[in-house]
């Protein structure tokens, strides 16, 4: 899973852009309203957590025109707790509001939250016939065993299985699985489709030629 | 009408003396009189000088007409005893003797008005007597009345009127009525008179009644209106439609104190929400840091850059504490102002050596012209308002500017001059610089080194609290000028330390 995050207080950015990746999450920074909404525009994140109080262009503005174009899940994390402020993000397009300072366990339940049901999906486990993907603890469970991923192993097998009986294209998911100073080299994912096939069975994950792979219902 | 005599009186300190006759109360009883509605106290003070105007005509009046009354059927009384002393005299027979028809009339046909006479003899012997025997005449046969000098005199009994008359031979006469017409007349009179009292008092109640509410009726709107303004409705404002002019004014200078109190508390709010906005940021950075760096086992140059993140932030909640704290001491008045004589030109030196990392890093050229300029002050709190003016200089500016800083006496006042070629100040901006968390430009960077967005509020509560002045001057894209004077006190220590 993609996320940007834009944060104009260097150390909060840095923290927060920390937080996310040691969870798994592709990560992306920006410092200001400008930048943000720039890569906001170009990549299709997962989430994206944004501050209200921003240089050149402040978080409404981004949020407002980001929403003209773009249905990405937004998390405002904000200083500003203000009942009209909270009211006012919900109701131009946010969809969450987090109040600074805020509990880093609460950020990612709600990060998980907003993911999941962007992807239709009510629950925070995934039942794909004896394997079970907890989405909650990022564990995968094969008849009851856990079974070892690496975080990229599992964010892909998270991906496919979140948007099961879809056909993910390799594009799609070199958007959502790596961040933008990640080399992508373009057998990267053949490999850890592989790896998933050698852990979890070959029937898996099927490859669709010239279209990209998925997991069926 | 006035009540209020008691209430001074009604401190538990002042209470009176009690009589040593009374034996001891236990506790001291003070009567506080409950406060009386205005409108009672209006319709009571309007209904007792009504009636007192009222019964007062009345009884004048009364008055008035029963001695006009009086005055008149004496006379009349008297003229006919003096009719009936010249008949006598002219020789008419003791048995002939009648008062004249004129008279009979004058005094009613009817029987029970009918007049009554005596005569004596200069001897005092009774010689003609028609009159019944009624109580009040104790004078006998041949007890004449008693002796008097005026030729007559007259004696009211009840409704009996009786004249005395006495002839210059000695011959003493009598006449008397019952005033039953007369009285009857008084008593329709009396009836009148208490029937127009009753009518105009309760014509004077409904009055009083309409006047009390229409005087105490824009009061009650007022304190219902007051009664709904609370601090969390302050923009609610008096109105009223129909009032006297006081009461205008009172309403009219009530609502403006209601938007002094809520600009106040706007003002309050607003900072309040500012400085927790403030804060909110630098503790979210250490809890996040914190429990990001707990939820694992890290290398020991993880925990130090997460403690050093940690300071940081510490650091900056600091600065933003010691000027929220120096602005609060600045409201209570507690801004402890030194008076230690001082060169501004040093203090400024000394600020400008501090400032000088700054200037290099963002690449602007910082210089000075200081002048000695001896004046008395807190050296400290002129620092702060150096180091602030300079760093927003330094901080509102574009690589290869320059700010400049001028310290000199003009006309026996002591002038700072700090001028920048930065960014400039939109017009619009201006006269809210020194506002609390106020920033000229809201895409504001958390860039390292920068001010709380207090810098302005403090320079102006420091130079306020040395009596100086400051003036900003400052154009869009080419530069701002801050002027800061300050007066040199009369006898400044002049002698170097």
């Amino acid at each position: 899973m993609r996320v940007l995050v834009i944060e104009d207080e260097s150390d909060l950015r840095r923290l927060l852009t920390e937080i996310l990746e040691e969870e798994g999450y592709a990560v992306d920074a920006a410092a200001d309203g400008e930048d943000g909404l720039s890569k906001a525009q170009m990549w299709s994140y997962d989430v994206i957590v944004l501050d209200i109080m921003l240089p050149k262009i402040d978080g409404w503005d981004v949020l407002e025109t980001l929403r003209e174009t773009h249905q990405t899940p937004v998390l405002i994390l904000s200083a500003r707790d203000a009942l009209s402020d909270r009211v006012l993000g919900l109701d131009i397009g946010a969809d969450d509001y987090l109040v600074k300072p805020f509990e880093r366990l609460e950020l990612l339940a709600r990060l998980r939250a907003l993911i999941r049901r962007a992807a239709g999906q009510t629950q925070s486990t995934v039942e794909l016939g004896e394997i079970t993907v907890d989405l909650r603890d990022r564990c995968v469970r094969q008849g009851g065993q856990t079974v070892n991923l690496t975080a990229r192993e599992y964010a892909l097998l998270e991906y496919l299985a979140v948007h099961r009986g879809k056909v993910v294209s390799r594009t799609e998911l070199y958007d959502h699985l790596f961040d933008e100073t990640d080399n992508s080299l373009s057998n990267l994912l053949d490999v850890h489709v592989s790896n998933l096939r050698k852990k979890l069975g070959p029937d898996l994950i099927e490859t669709r030629r010239g279209q990209g792979y998925v997991i069926s219902e | 009408m006035k009540h209020d005599g008691g209430r001074g009186m009604s401190s538990p300190n002042e209470a009176p003396q009690l009589p040593d006759s009374e034996p001891p109360l236990p506790e001291k009883v003070v009567k506080v009189r409950p406060p009386r509605s205005l409108r009672v106290e209006l319709m009571v003070s309007y209904l007792s000088l009504l009636a007192v105007v009222v019964i007062g005509f009345g009884i004048s009046i009364y008055v008035l007409v029963r001695q006009g009354v009086y005055h008149q059927a004496e006379s009349d009384l008297l003229a006919s005893a003096q009719l009936l002393a010249q008949e006598l005299k002219s020789g008419v027979a003791k048995s002939d003797l009648a008062i004249t028809q004129a008279y009979r009339h004058r005094f009613g046909p009817a029987p029970r008005d009918q007049a009554y006479f005596t005569v004596w003899d200069p001897q005092g012997h009774q010689i003609v007597n028609n009159a019944p025997p009624l109580p009040h005449l104790e004078f006998g046969p041949s007890e004449p009345p008693p002796e008097h000098r005026r030729p007559f005199y007259s004696l009211a009994h009840g409704i009996h009127l009786d004249v005395y008359l006495k002839e210059t031979d000695g011959t003493r006469v009598m006449v008397g009525r019952p005033m039953a017409r007369e009285f009857d007349h008084l008593n329709r009179l009396l009836v009148i008179v208490g029937l127009f009292g009753v009518v105009s008092l309760a014509a004077g109640a409904v009055g009083a009644w309409w006047l009390a509410r229409r005087i105490v009726s824009p009061l009650d709107q007022l304190t219902q209106a007051a009664e709904k303004i609370t601090a969390q409705s302050l923009d609610q404002r008096l109105e009223l439609v129909e009032a006297s002019s006081e009461l205008t004014r009172l309403s009219s200078v009530f609502n403006t104190m209601l938007d002094r109190l809520h600009n106040a508390f706007q003002r309050q709010i607003r900072f309040t929400a500012d400085a927790s906005h403030e804060l909110r940021t630098p503790v979210a950075v250490i809890l996040s840091q914190a429990e990001h760096t707990l939820s694992r086992p890290r290398t020991p140059e993880d925990y130090c850059s997460a403690l050093e993140t940690c300071v940081r932030a510490s650091r900056r909640m600091k600065r933003l504490v010691d000027d929220l704290l120096l602005l609060a001491r600045a409201d209570s008045g507690r801004l402890d102002i030194r008076q230690e004589p001082l060169d501004l030109a040093d203090v400024v030196r000394q600020s400008l050596a501090m400032l000088e990392p700054l200037a290099t890093e963002k690449q602007i050229r910082l210089t000075a012209q200081l002048l000695t300029t001896r004046t008395v002050g807190d050296a400290a709190r002129l620092g702060q308002v150096v180091t602030n003016l300079v760093t927003n200089a330094l901080q509102y500016n574009h690589p290869d500017g320059n700010v400049f800083v001028t310290v000199h006496t003009r006309d026996s006042r002591a002038m700072l001059v700090v001028s920048d070629t930065g960014v400039g100040i939109p017009a619009l901006d201006q006269p809210r610089l020194f506002e609390r968390f106020f920033r000229a430009d809201q895409a504001r960077t958390h860039s390292e080194g920068q001010g709380t967005g207090l810098g302005l509020s403090i320079v102006s509560e420091i130079v306020a609290a040395h009596h100086g002045t400051i003036e900003v001057t400052s154009e869009l894209g080419v530069g701002t000028t801050v002027t800061v004077q300050f007066p040199i006190p009369e006898t400044p220590a002049i002698t170097p330390e």
